[in-house]
């Protein structure tokens, strides 16, 4: 049957991995290429690069990390931050980039997504989200989550299951949901915000923000509670807490199907 | 005596030397239709010295082909069928030399799509492409809800018919899309009885499929047909028998496109796949490798004679992408 995937995610600043990466066996625990390399050799089914600098310089040097660390993978590579127009789209899936991620840009210009994914195909385009769930009033059925863009500063009023319904309309082949009141709390994933989008919307779910342990990734892509496809994480992977070979280990004791992670000769 | 053995040597060596250098120089396909630096790297990666080229003529005049895409049947692949690039693949391939179609470049070897209101395609191997419905259950894969299988099981005659949709104008719809088994039963509706409501085990063969897009819901659609009739007995890969009874009744719907690790059959490798069509192919004896989505078994690798094809990304699956290239390259299946 198909997997569930582990995508560990490697935020880029000025070419560098931000607060870098502790495991052992690095030279430069900051170099993105060595980064993944090493969760590649580890067995991730999925490598996320993200831009976090956001200005002009700083997306030529992410283009530049982008050609360094794609001909060192085997998997996937999926990269996103600061995309804005079809050309960036381009420019990364030229740099090596397999899937490209939009956010802002989806919401600001809909017919975007539209348009890269007729040329590019589905399966390069991810829909990125960020979501935010609305102070709870008294009489709600359930809870609401709206949209939120340029790193959760600026609300959108959109909600959030509509508008990946609506992503998946226009032709993204996956979407990554990040949980913005989780991202950075190791609280765990948004369990009810993932599993409601990932019936409702008929793409791959990657579900993000607010890993902090592997129960925590269990609980993102077990049925009944996060119902996710993949899973991506970043500081568990990155402060060696645990590798993702641990990681696979726990989820299969668990019955949450993943690749095992392979081993011997690379070929 | 020794100098003639050490001579028959040498010239035996140099022979295996040779044969190695033509049969590892690979032409890699650009059809427009993919990005071929991934594939490039990886060929290299196992061995091959790769020549990239869009030109039909150089391609038509290799002796070892690699056909990547990606996305979809459309204008483009319309183009490379009717086109010089078509006609040189199709010359590689009578001529014998090994080829190799990667995901759209395998699709493309069979006789057509049902994509963007019906493509044809090189008609290499018979068969066509259908596109995963919505709307299946994750878990309706043979072994899932049934008992050990036992061939005789899979005789028509045993396909109990469906109990939940007797009123459903299935039939009609069902037998002239060939008819077949299908495999899920609809998620609102409990199956009373496993063992009589089990549908005849599905058959990638045989499945139909409707036509659903995005933002359709399905109901019944994918329902056995009481109808149908299977193919005759063909073989079908043994699957571990599951003791899957006492599993929660939670249910997850597949998502399309299939994106993501699946494992084949019989090896058990997992390959990285991204696409929402598959391969329904008319001869079982041109499919190497097996997998199975939301129930439906399709093609992760076909093979016949010179011609081979996969519809996982090798590039992109890690060791066990490259020993598939390097086996294509070697010659690996005979």
């Amino acid at each position: 049957m198909l997997k569930r995937r582990i995508i560990p995610c490697l935020d880029i600043k000025n070419g560098r991995v931000v607060k870098g990466v502790h495991f052992g066996g690095l030279r430069d625990a900051g170099d993105p290429v060595e980064a993944a390399r090493a969760y590649d050799a580890q067995g991730a089914d999925e490598i996320c690069l993200l831009d976090i600098t956001a200005t002009t310089e700083g997306r030529e040097t992410f283009l530049e990390v982008v050609r360094r660390v794609a001909p060192q993978l085997f998997v996937p590579l999926t990269v996103g931050g600061g995309v804005r127009r079809a050309e960036d789209v381009r420019r990364l899936l030229n740099a090596g980039a397999d899937k490209v991620a939009i956010n802002s840009a989806a919401v600001a210009n809909p017919l975007l997504i539209k348009k890269v994914s007729e040329r590019y195909g589905r399966q390069a385009i991810v829909g990125a989200v960020d979501v935010k769930r609305i102070p709870p009033k008294e009489g709600d059925p359930e809870p609401l989550y709206e949209v939120v863009i340029h790193g959760g500063t600026r609300s959108t009023g959109l909600d959030a299951v509509s508008w990946c319904e609506q992503l998946a309309e226009f032709g993204v082949g996956e979407i990554l949901l990040t949980s913005m009141d989780r991202d950075g709390t190791k609280d765990g994933y948004d369990l009810w915000i993932t599993r409601e989008i990932s019936r409702r919307v008929p793409v791959p779910v990657i579900a993000s923000g607010g890993v902090g342990n592997l129960e925590h990734l269990r609980a993102g892509l077990a049925t009944g509670e996060g119902e996710a496809d993949a899973a991506l994480a970043a500081s568990i992977f990155h402060f060696g807490l645990y590798t993702i070979a641990q990681a696979k280990k726990f989820l299969i004791e668990h019955n949450i199907p993943v690749r095992p992670p392979e081993t011997g000769r690379i070929i | 005596m020794a100098q003639g053995v050490g001579r028959f040597r040498a010239v035996l060596h140099r022979l295996v030397i040779e044969t190695g250098r033509m049969a590892r120089e690979v032409t890699l396909v650009d059809a427009g239709i993919g990005n071929l630096a991934s594939v490039e790297r990886a060929l290299i990666q196992v061995g091959a010295g790769v020549r990239v080229t869009d030109d039909p003529d150089k391609v038509a005049t290799s002796r070892m082909v690699v056909f990547p895409g990606q996305s979809a049947f459309g204008a483009a692949t319309q183009a490379i069928v009717d086109g010089a690039m078509g006609a040189a693949l199709r010359m590689v391939i009578e001529r014998g030399d090994p080829f190799l179609g990667i995901c759209l470049g395998m699709q493309l070897l069979f006789d057509g799509s049902d994509e963007n209101g019906g493509q044809e395609g090189l008609h290499v191997l018979p068969g066509r492409c259908r596109r995963f419905p919505l709307g299946l259950e994750e878990d309706a894969e043979p072994g899932a809800i049934e008992r050990p299988m036992d061939p005789a099981a899979a005789k028509p005659d045993d396909v109990a018919p469906p109990q939940s949709v007797a009123e459903e104008p299935l039939s009609e719809a069902g037998a002239e899309a060939g008819g077949a088994s299908v495999l899920t039963s609809p998620a609102d509706e409990p199956v009373s009885s496993p063992d009589a409501a089990v549908p005849s085990p599905p058959e990638w063969s045989g499945s139909t499929v409707n036509e659903a897009g995005y933002g359709t819901t399905i109901t019944v659609d994918d329902l056995p047909d009481p109808s149908a009739t299977l193919p005759a007995a063909e073989p079908q890969p043994e699957s571990a028998p599951e003791s899957d009874i006492d599993r929660p009744r939670l249910m997850r719907r597949i998502k399309v496109p299939h994106t993501g690790w699946n494992e084949v059959e019989p090896t058990g490798d997992h390959y990285y796949f991204v696409h929402s069509y598959y391969v329904e192919p008319a001869r079982t004896e041109d499919v190497m490798w097996m997998t199975r989505y939301g129930g439906i078994r399709f093609p992760a690798a076909v093979r016949r004679g010179n011609v081979m094809g996969c519809q996982f990304h090798p590039e992109k699956s890690q060791r066990a992408g490259l020993r598939f290239l390097r086996a294509f390259l070697l010659g690996g299946w005979g």
